[in-house]
């Protein structure tokens, strides 16, 4: 992270952050920003070439082999578990020429599977003869469809009022003192929705109590983990939900911008919340002194160009800045120092949208919902190994089981283990499946996390070790590099894990986990300290498939 | 009341926003943690994870880890810097760094003066554990130009250098590239040293602990071990130096982290541009001119010789008929001692610098205005200051160390007002650059007085207590005509007044100027 760089960036502002700028010069030339054009940037906006192209080559879709790819085939380990890719490519190979094909990973059709990106659209689970049609653009083909319901209250999942309820709802709203908002937000308790648990409120006062005349809140709309697309769902479906939460903590912390920094790998999320935006924008509740209280806000939506470590709130900040999406350090707190150095408060799309609820029920009515330090509802989405395979609204507490079996209507085929929380959650063996329910203590007690409550099935089928050699090569490869633990780390460790997969090598049992402690307790972020996790849950309750592969017998925990 | 935090269990008072490191150094002593990424003039950064220690609320409790550069120590901590725990962790960090990095250490440039070989030596590995897997050992050595070296098979991707690029001297001429395991030093567009926009101030080099980028000279060897500390005479900033030299040859030159001046950073002239003190064209040994032919001398008889004519003119003429000049080129000491000999010695005033030339002007000026004709701030005073104003100064250039510092306030976005008929470098990140015809600074600075006095922004109870004459100055000023001005500046008074008002609000500004102001007394 560069100070000076963040400095530079902010004196163009959000509108025109380099970041955009390099991802539409890399639009105009077929996916790679050309040398002159990285040269223009870098002097347009006071930076280093180096700054420019470091950027640029830290990214999936900007990088110079990005360039010609024209489909993306999704790798996440929803995908990949449902088997469907291999056919896919060679599908795709009779008809595209094997550079022009590249990789998504998790454009969120885990309940279809079968997933690709071409020329802005997703498609998933194609039938016969559908795949000639996707490529010549068929809307109705893009189209994906999957269950939403709640078990309990709806509050993430309860239908759009329309835009005249919501408008009369905010200008309420924005005539009581913003100092009451906020204790009625924090009197709700919500914990954040991606993963980090949080509190939404004291983050928001952090910021509202920093010195500045520029602040700003940022909606991480960055949903990397494959197997979640909880997001996806809703800035599709409940945009509104979103934008409003949006406002209202800029309201609180007196931000001025509102910034969705939105995945690529959604495209079509972004046509969806800039027509949210636009009903905000006709109902005058953005620009300047909005609804006469004093409160000028604007939103500016920022495209992800492929990188999931952006998912971490100081890697996205730097992201927005044109900066290398490298993790900071903390202190200075992002809402102290974040964007552009100005005060910033970053949160999840899905605790964002439970603010409605709260100001139309009361943070009173919210915090009653779930368990004592888990409060409210929870979204879960499910993978196409459930019978019904879908979004699912449902108490903090409800039991794990509940979820699979009622709401979910049990397995297609037999599975041996769930990975919830994204690929930093823990691996869940199906005997455990009884004992957990679904909030974040249940989760920490019993060895596994939370996290933003995707559930991906591992079959009985699939091969643990393979699935590991395959998250270890995610861990790999979307690790920002920066720390020396996480970049060798997980690094040697797929080496290891492919190299014994293959039967080359017995991964050495001891060195395993003197490099799962070195991840464990060295790391900088989540990323490398949290991969250890679902390898040693892996470990524990799948010794005995994996005990092949180790040169020696006995615990690796 | 001090606040205590204890390191191994003994107590130690803290200082408020110290980080652990800081207070383990300063408590336990300098190498009381190993780092590989820290550095003493660059911000903690975080990437290697050495210096991390166990933390506990209470004495060996259970503990957590923390990187140590970048983690405030809190008052009852208990710190613990060699825990079994962290020596774990520190030599399994090492030896995955050296799972990318070639063994080849007793015929590498940098052997016995390498940071990563004293870290590895001191966390005890004694092999590498890990199959063979991917490296980047093979990646070739840069040495396309004229100063700077780099072998990046033996770099550790600890950003030091970047960070030096980007803190120190404000180029960003290097950027890691790529990520995870493939990020990889690089300069400009991925180019070499020699097309990149290197301006060779060599800070990246001596903040590598490694020999990933060196020098031509090879200044980071350990066979130079007689070092002389010194001062920089090519510009005024006086730089300190500490010059490495075996046998009375210069082997490289280094910044010390100490020095006021420049804490650790110096430029390409004072780095770099040594060779010429052993030049052949330099006279080897004091020539006397006799029958209009030079001849080789020893000291003692030049002084001699020197003397005896000093003496002889003096008696028959008179200390008057005597004069020395001295140069810009030589340290403050010199000249003051130059001076001395003329006065109290010759017994003249006869004494004068090349400096005359250019700063005249300056001196009279800044005596009669302030009282004395010389700098009436430290450059220290840039880190205090909320505005700063540049006129007729190309210190980027000229003055490169201090020119570093100004483009790094200008950075921060703080007001910086550049007066200058050249977009210079600091005009191009300055808020405010007002490019005027060359010889038109008065009527710029007028303006700008003109918009001050004028917009409500002069400081009344200061002009009362300090100064005379300020209603003709004002009636003077006020009958200026400002469209006469702006044609003959051939600057926007907007853009002027705009300046004039950033200035005068800010609650500090500091003003810079260099030969482009007083030369034009000439």
């Amino acid at each position: 992270m560069s100070k000076n760089l963040g400095d530079l960036g902010g004196r163009k502002g959000v509108q025109e952050n380099l970041f955009s700028k390099i991802g539409e010069a890399a639009m105009a030339t077929e996916g790679s920003p050309s040398p002159e054009e990285m040269d223009r940037l870098a002097d347009e906006f006071l930076v280093g070439k180096a700054n420019v192209y470091g950027t640029a080559t830290f990214y999936d879709f900007l990088k110079p082999e990005n360039r010609g790819k024209k489909v993306y085939v999704c790798n996440g380990s929803a995908c990949l578990c449902a088997g469907t890719q291999e056919g896919l490519i060679a599908d795709l190979k009779t008809r595209f020429d094997e550079s022009e094909i590249g990789h998504m990973t998790c454009l969120g059709r885990c309940h279809e599977n079968g997933a690709f990106h071409y020329e802005g659209k997703n498609y998933s689970a194609l039938g016969e003869g559908q795949l000639g049609a996707a490529l010549k653009g068929a809307d109705e083909i893009n189209v994906d469809r999957y269950e939403i319901c709640a078990s309990g209250e709806a509050v993430l999942t309860a239908n759009f009022e329309g835009m005249d309820a919501y408008a009369t709802l905010l200008k309420g709203v924005l005539a009581k003192e913003s100092a009451d908002v906020l204790e009625e937000v924090k009197a709700a308790g919500i914990r954040g929705r991606g993963g980090a648990g949080f509190p939404m409120g004291v983050k928001w006062e952090f910021a509202r109590n920093a010195e500045s005349d520029l602040k700003f809140i940022i909606c991480n709309a960055d949903e990397g983990d494959p197997g979640a697309y909880s997001d996806r769902y809703l800035l599709e479906q409940r945009p509104h939900s979103v934008l409003f939460g949006m406002i209202i903590a800029g309201y609180c912390m007196k931000a001025q911008w509102g910034v969705l920094y939105i995945r690529a790998e959604y495209p079509e999320s972004f046509p969806i919340v800039e027509a949210a935006i636009q009903d905000f924008r006709d109902a005058g509740l953005l620009g300047e002194d909005i609804n006469g209280a004093g409160f000028d806000f604007d939103f500016k939506i920022v495209q992800g160009q492929g990188s999931y470590i952006c998912g971490e709130e100081t890697a996205l900040i730097s992201s927005i800045e044109g900066q290398r999406p490298e993790v900071r350090v903390r202190p200075p707190f992002p809402a102290q120092k974040g964007l552009f150095n100005k005060p910033t408060i970053v949160n999840n799309v899905e605790t964002l949208a439970t603010v409605p609820y709260v100001i139309k029920n009361g943070g009173a009515a919210y915090a009653a919902l779930g368990t004592e330090k888990s409060n409210g509802t929870k979204l879960v989405s499910l993978d196409s190994y459930f019978k019904r395979p879908g979004i699912y609204e449902v108490d903090m507490g409800t039991p794990l089981a509940t979820v699979v079996n009622d709401l979910g209507g049990g397995f297609t085929e037999p599975v041996k283990a769930l990975h919830i929380g994204g690929p930093l959650g823990g691996i869940v063996p199906s005997e455990k499946i009884d004992e957990l329910t679904i909030d974040f203590e249940s989760f920490n007690v019993g060895g596994f996390l939370l996290g933003h409550a995707s559930v991906v099935c591992i079959p009985e089928s699939f091969s643990i070790m393979t699935y590991l050699e395959k998250l270890m090569e995610f861990a790999a490869v979307e690790s920002c590099g920066k720390c020396f633990p996480c970049r060798l780390g997980t690094k040697r460790a797929h080496e290891m894990l492919e190299s014994a997969n293959k039967g080359n090598y017995k991964i050495d049992t001891e060195l395993f986990d003197d490099l799962l402690h070195t991840l464990e307790e060295g790391s900088l972020c989540a990323h490398g300290g949290g991969i250890p996790l679902p390898v040693k849950n892996a470990l524990q309750y799948f010794g005995e498939e994996l005990k092949q592969f180790f040169s020696k017998e006995g615990s690796h925990v | 009341m001090s606040k205590i935090a204890y390191l191994n269990n003994k107590p130690h008072e803290i200082e408020a926003g110290e980080t652990m490191i800081s207070f383990a150094r300063r408590a336990l002593g300098s190498d009381s943690i190993p780092t590989l990424c820290d550095a003493p003039n660059l911000e903690p950064f975080g990437s290697c994870r050495v210096c991390s220690v166990d933390v506990a609320l209470e004495k060996d409790g259970p503990a957590k880890t923390f990187a140590s550069c970048h983690t405030p120590v809190a008052e009852g901590q208990y710190i613990y810097t060699d825990s079994k725990n962290v020596q774990r962790l520190r030599k399994n960090i090492i030896e995955l760094v050296l799972t990318d990095h070639p063994l080849d250490c007793l015929t590498c440039e940098v052997n016995g003066n390498c940071e990563l070989q004293t870290v590895a030596a001191r966390v005890g590995i004694n092999s590498v554990r890990y199959p063979e897997g991917e490296t980047h050992l093979d990646r070739e050595k840069d040495l396309s130009h004229p100063y700077m070296t780099s072998d990046f098979s033996k770099c550790i991707n600890c950003y030091r250098c970047v960070r030096a690029c980007d803190e120190v001297q404000g180029e960003f001429v290097l950027s890691m590239a790529g990520r995870g395991f493939d990020s990889h030093i690089i300069k400009g567009l991925d180019q070499s040293f020699e097309d990149s926009p290197c301006v060779s101030c060599g800070a990246c080099s001596q903040a590598c602990p490694t020999a990933a980028i060196s020098d031509v000279f090879q200044s980071k060897s350990i066979a130079n071990t007689q070092k002389t500390r010194t001062v920089c005479t090519y510009c005024g900033v006086g730089c300190n130096l500490e010059v490495a030299t075996s046998g009375g040859d210069i082997k490289g030159i280094q910044a010390p982290f100490d020095a006021e001046v420049n804490q650790g950073h110096t430029c390409l002239k004072g780095r770099f541009a040594f060779k010429f003190y052993k030049h052949d064209d330099r006279i080897r040994s004091p020539l006397i001119k006799r029958d209009g032919v030079f001849e080789e001398a020893t000291w003692d008889e030049a002084y001699d010789y020197i003397a005896s004519r000093f003496r002889g003119y003096q008696k028959e003429f008179g200390p008057d008929s005597l004069a020395g000049i001295s140069s810009a080129r030589c340290t403050n000491e010199e000249n003051y001692l130059m001076q001395k000999f003329f006065r109290t010695i010759v017994g003249t005033n006869n004494i004068d610098g090349c400096a005359r030339v250019c700063h005249s002007p300056t001196a009279l000026g800044m005596q009669r205005v302030f009282g004395t004709g010389a700098a009436t701030n430290s450059i220290d005073d840039i880190k205090d200051t909320d505005a700063i104003l540049v006129i007729g100064a190309n210190a980027t250039e000229a003055h490169p160390v201090t020119g570093a510092k100004l483009k790094q306030f200008e950075m921060s976005g703080r007001t910086s007002i550049v007066i200058d008929p050249r977009r210079t470098e600091l005009a191009r990140y300055a808020t405010h650059h007002l490019q005027l015809r060359p010889g038109t600074n008065v009527a710029v600075l007028n303006m700008m007085m003109y918009y001050i006095i004028k917009e409500g922004f002069a400081d009344q109870s200061f002009i009362d207590d300090r100064t005379e004459g300020y209603e003709d100055f004002c009636d003077a000023l006020f009958k200026l005509d400002i469209d006469e001005m702006e044609s003959i500046s051939g600057v926007d008074r907007e853009l002027v007044k705009s300046a004039a008002v950033a200035y005068a609000t800010a609650p500090n500004a500091m003003s810079f100027h260099g030969l482009g102001v007083p030369e034009h007394s000439q």
